[in-house]
């Protein structure tokens, strides 16, 4: 996984709809690459998702290499190459200051000797302080958060690329911010990142000022001396060069000795060194390893390891992510469909159709008084008594006949239709608990019913639930639409569903 | 399917509510649930997979329309006991082309297959013969069976059902299809272990994968929630100010923004959760009926989700100091900590005063938008991130409300989703899971403002919400 894959990979997983634009066969792809380098089958996959981190981002980078084949103008490898761009810029930038700050810094004239105090304070003292200020840094970012001001970076960018490139500046600034949604999440890697491109610059600069001041050293011939014009004597300053060349001190040929700081003071008035038996040879001798190993132990080598540390932060911040944000949930639960899951068939195929027919939606007109044959339908026929009051004050009606129906004898239907038929039964109630489902059973026997009482007779259906105690209530509204549809079958005009009471 | 995959099939009168329970066990919304008699018509097997494995099959079948006549004509050809299994082959046989009982012969056909029975009743209905005639063919095919009392209505008649049952079944268990939780629903297989001992290692089997795939469920959906809750918190609307344009109309519609892209994060987490718990689609009740479905910046939610004053109070001066902490920051700590003293005391009073700012608008000109909106140039307007820890604890209470909601959902229901209890969760919280969910989101704040790193914090929450959501 490197910096691009994971721009790439916050690209696409920044919604929905950019993750469906990959297609879901490369999906699959992906996981059959991940399963066959790991050994173990696809499924099992699913199970080790949400805990194994390692798991996620092969994955994910398996995706993503299938996803760049389906998907053009992903923002990743061109905000890469821009980081590599920039970060040549710099080299050369770096090669350019620290070349002419060298050259600068060990110009001679030939009539007054370098100022290596120039020199250290610039390339020596100056790194120091650069180097303290990098340590502060680093060690902030090494604390459980770590902070950035790279947004001193971002406003430029944002700015130059909005005015000089039209719309493909405000594209790519837009991607920019589109990349920023999760700040909080990606912020090492974009810390760790820029530090290593900032370094470049200060190793390049650090690496030119070596070649040159060695160059310079090697093809003419220097004078050192130190100036100033403060009341600084030669004790002082050997013991700042001492300090500055702790980091070699077991090198003494490259740190200048107590006489040689007092021997090269100079004096520009009268332009004479102080010492007068000054060796001008010896001088420049212990001057210039000097003043080399400073630039490389100050400059070059720190530099060195800063940008080899960048690099490693950088790598082992893209690495630990957590790659388990929202994005990667939706992408997972994409290719990895739930391991362990039940798979049924289709509803249509399982489904039967609805009753045919219209619903019975007629209303009995009341006949007060009117004679009614009754089938108690199973185990309603336990609480005749009750049902004969109930039917007499619901219809006032005259009970002629209770007849038990849809019990254990199926011949006892039999008996109760021909009974309806010898009677010319001009009415039926047919009862049934509440509960009790309008089944081929039951509408079997409205069919006998009607064929053993004839046409134009009504035939009604009565739903009530009754108490142990006696009490009558009526089924509920949507049984008996329940009721009223399933007898709608019959395309019966005279069979009707009992409203509830106090009911349409 | 090897031999020892428990296979068992559910059986009953019509509309005594068989599709609702193998919805419920298979997690499955799309099967057919109706009013009518008779919806499902042929027997369809659900199995239970872990990858390429089958754990367990549940077979839905038609109910039972005409058993009396089917129990006449088993008892007409057999003398003896020992006839009784043969003659249900014969039935099935004998009818199995013809249309007299077609649902009886789906029905009998997987059970002389070797299945276990789960015979489902409706405790709403009365015993009829008719559900006598079934048990009786049922005890014909000699297989194991349990007995499933369910309820499809308000009215009970368990205690009319249960010496009958008790006396056909050697076990009989309640299981309200529509209320059936996970919890309940791992009871229920675990019980089917006792139909069949051979099958007790498959279903142990098939239970722990269950068990495993909501344990992964609980911490997707931690995840998640976590997630909502850090792109709402450091969410940032802004909208560029024209030149000599009218500001204030630029300032209501980055205010209006920014509470739609809070309402919008809210419905995709929601979204996600009900598509981790297999509720795709699921139906939300109007607002004014369910809380859940009020809008979220309504004073009744605001009222019903959250903590408590006293709560606040105490949260409250650890937001404003970390917010307060992010100006100073931005300014260089040219402030002297100003901002962090000033904005502890906001913030306390702001929890018992009961606020209602959700978070502060900033102009370009400010120090901590040029660092929240790094690439923005020229004059622009901001709100955000988060400043308020009441808002903060709504939207988290509701989500953590949804989400519980969800988890205890049956796919038996097809009404909307609504939530029982009309209060939140968090402010009933132990304190000390309180202050890590809390911390964690402040944290997330400070880290926001400071452009630091959350990634610990975001993880912090998500530990800590994980913690929260439990059956």
């Amino acid at each position: 996984m490197d910096l691009a894959s994971i721009i790439d990979l916050e690209w696409l997983l920044r919604d929905e709809a950019a993750l469906h634009a990959v297609d879901a066969r490369r999906g699959n792809a992906a996981v059959a690459r991940v399963a066959a380098e790991r050994a173990i089958p696809a499924h099992e996959l699913r199970s080790a998702i949400d805990t194994d981190a390692s798991l996620r981002r092969d994955l994910a980078k398996a995706w993503l290499d299938e996803a760049r084949e389906g998907v053009s103008d992903l923002p990743g490898d061109r905000v890469a190459h821009g980081l590599e761009v920039a970060g040549w810029i710099l080299v050369a930038l770096g090669l350019l200051l620290g070349a002419s700050t060298a050259k600068a810094l060990l110009a001679f004239d030939g009539k007054v000797p370098v100022n290596v105090l120039w020199f250290i304070f610039v390339l020596c003292v100056g790194q120091i302080a650069l180097l303290l200020l990098m340590v502060a840094f680093v060690a902030r970012g090494s604390k459980k958060r770590s902070s950035t001001r790279t947004s001193v970076l971002h406003r430029p960018i944002a700015a130059l690329a909005s005015r000089f490139f039209g719309d493909k500046g405000r594209e790519f600034r837009s991607q920019l911010v589109a990349l920023r949604a999760r700040r909080g999440l990606l912020v090492d890697i974009e810390r760790w990142t820029l530090f290593a491109v900032a370094q470049r610059f200060g190793l390049a600069f650090n690496l030119a000022a070596l070649v040159v001041a060695f160059a310079t050293i090697a093809f003419s011939s220097l004078t050192f001396s130190w100036s100033t014009t403060l009341d600084v004597d030669a004790s002082t300053v050997h013991a700042a060069v001492r300090a500055i060349a702790l980091p070699w001190f077991w090198l003494p040929s490259a740190i200048p000795s107590a006489e040689v700081v007092a021997a090269s003071q100079w004096v520009r008035m009268p332009g004479a060194f102080v010492g007068a038996n000054a060796n001008v040879s010896r001088l420049a001798e212990q001057w210039w390893s000097f003043l080399i190993a400073g630039v490389l132990v100050w400059g070059f080598l720190p530099r060195l390891a800063a940008l080899l540390f960048g690099v490693v932060r950088a790598r082992l911040a893209i690495t630990r992510q957590g790659f388990d944000h929202v994005g990667y949930q939706r992408l997972f639960d994409r290719l990895l469909p739930v391991d362990a899951a039940w798979h049924g068939p289709k509803p249509g195929d399982v489904v039967g159709p609805a009753p045919g027919g219209r619903a019975v939606t007629g209303r009995l007109a009341a006949s007060v008084g009117a004679p009614t044959w009754t089938l108690l339908w199973g185990s309603i026929a336990r609480q005749r008594d009750v049902v004969q009051k109930e039917l007499e004050a619901r219809f006032a009606a005259e009970v002629r006949g209770l007849y038990a129906v849809g019990g254990a004898d199926l011949a006892a239907d039999s008996r109760a239709c021909a009974d309806l038929t010898a009677a010319k039964a001009t009415r039926v109630v047919l009862v049934a608990s509440a509960g009790q489902q309008p089944t081929t059973d039951v509408l079997d026997l409205v069919r006998s019913v009607r064929a053993a009482i004839g046409f134009a007779k009504p035939i009604v259906v009565l739903l009530v639930d009754v108490a142990p105690q006696g009490g009558v209530s009526d089924a509920e509204e949507e049984e008996r639409q329940q009721w009223s549809r399933s007898l709608g079958a019959l395309e019966d005009a005279h069979v009707y569903v009992a409203a509830r009471r106090g009911g349409a | 399917m090897s031999d020892t995959t428990p296979l068992f099939v559910v059986v009953g009168n019509v509309n005594q509510g068989k599709s609702s329970i193998v919805s419920a066990l298979s997690e499955n919304e799309a099967i057919p649930v109706d009013t009518y008699p008779g919806t499902t018509r042929r027997a369809a097997t659900y199995v239970f997979r872990s990858g390429e494995h089958e754990l367990f099959r549940i077979v839905d079948t038609p109910g039972l329309q005409r058993p009396r006549q089917v129990l006449a004509w088993l008892q007409k050809r057999t003398s003896s006991a020992a006839e009784r299994p043969a003659a249900v082959r014969d039935f099935v046989a004998t009818f199995e082309h013809g249309q007299e009982y077609p649902d009886e012969v789906e029905l009998l056909r997987p059970i002389l297959d070797g299945a276990g029975i789960l015979y489902v009743i409706d405790a709403s209905s009365r015993l009829e013969p008719s559900n006598e005639a079934e048990m009786e063919i049922l005890r014909w095919t000699g297989q194991s069976a349990m007995a499933l009392i369910n309820r499809v209505r308000d009215r009970d008649h368990a205690d009319e059902w249960r010496p009958t049952l008790r006396q056909f079944f050697h076990i009989v268990r309640d299981f309200d299809a529509h209320r059936a939780c996970f919890r309940d629903r791992v009871a229920l297989l675990r019980g089917f272990r006792e139909i069949r001992s051979e099958w007790s290692a498959a279903v142990d089997r098939a239970v722990a994968a269950m068990e495993a795939e909501w344990r992964g469920r609980r911490l997707r959906s931690a995840a998640l929630i976590a997630d909502m809750m850090f792109e709402a918190l450091s969410h940032v609307e802004h909208r560029p100010l024209p030149e000599n344009g009218n500001d204030e109309a630029v300032r209501i519609e980055v205010e209006e923004a920014y509470k739609e892209a809070q309402r919008k994060l809210e419905v995709r987490t929601r979204d996600e959760i009900e598509r981790v718990y297999r509720h795709p689609g699921l139906e939300r009740q109007d607002p004014g009926v369910d809380l859940l479905s009020e809008d979220l910046f309504s004073e009744t939610v605001w009222k019903a989700f959250g903590l408590t004053r006293m709560q606040l109070l105490k949260y409250g001066a650890g937001w404003g100091a970390a917010i307060g902490a992010g100006i100073d920051l931005a300014v260089g700590g040219l402030s002297f900590f100003a901002g962090t003293a000033i904005g502890a005391g906001i913030g306390a009073a702001a929890g018992w005063f009961g606020g209602h700012q959700v978070a502060r608008a900033w102009p370009s000109s400010n120090k901590l938008a040029q660092t929240l909106l790094p690439f923005e140039t020229g004059r622009f307007f901001a709100v955000g991130p988060v400043t308020s820890p009441r808002y903060a604890w709504v939207l988290l209470d509701r989500a953590l409300v949804h989400c519980q909601a969800v988890r205890e959902r049956s796919h038996a229901r097809r009404d909307a989703l609504e939530v029982d209890h009309v209060t939140g969760v968090v402010a009933k919280l132990d304190k000390a899971e309180r202050d890590q969910v809390d911390a964690a989101m402040r944290g997330i704040l400070t880290a926001i403002a400071k452009r630091e790193s959350s990634e610990v914090d975001r993880a912090r929450l998500e530990t800590a919400i994980a913690k929260l959501i439990t059956d």
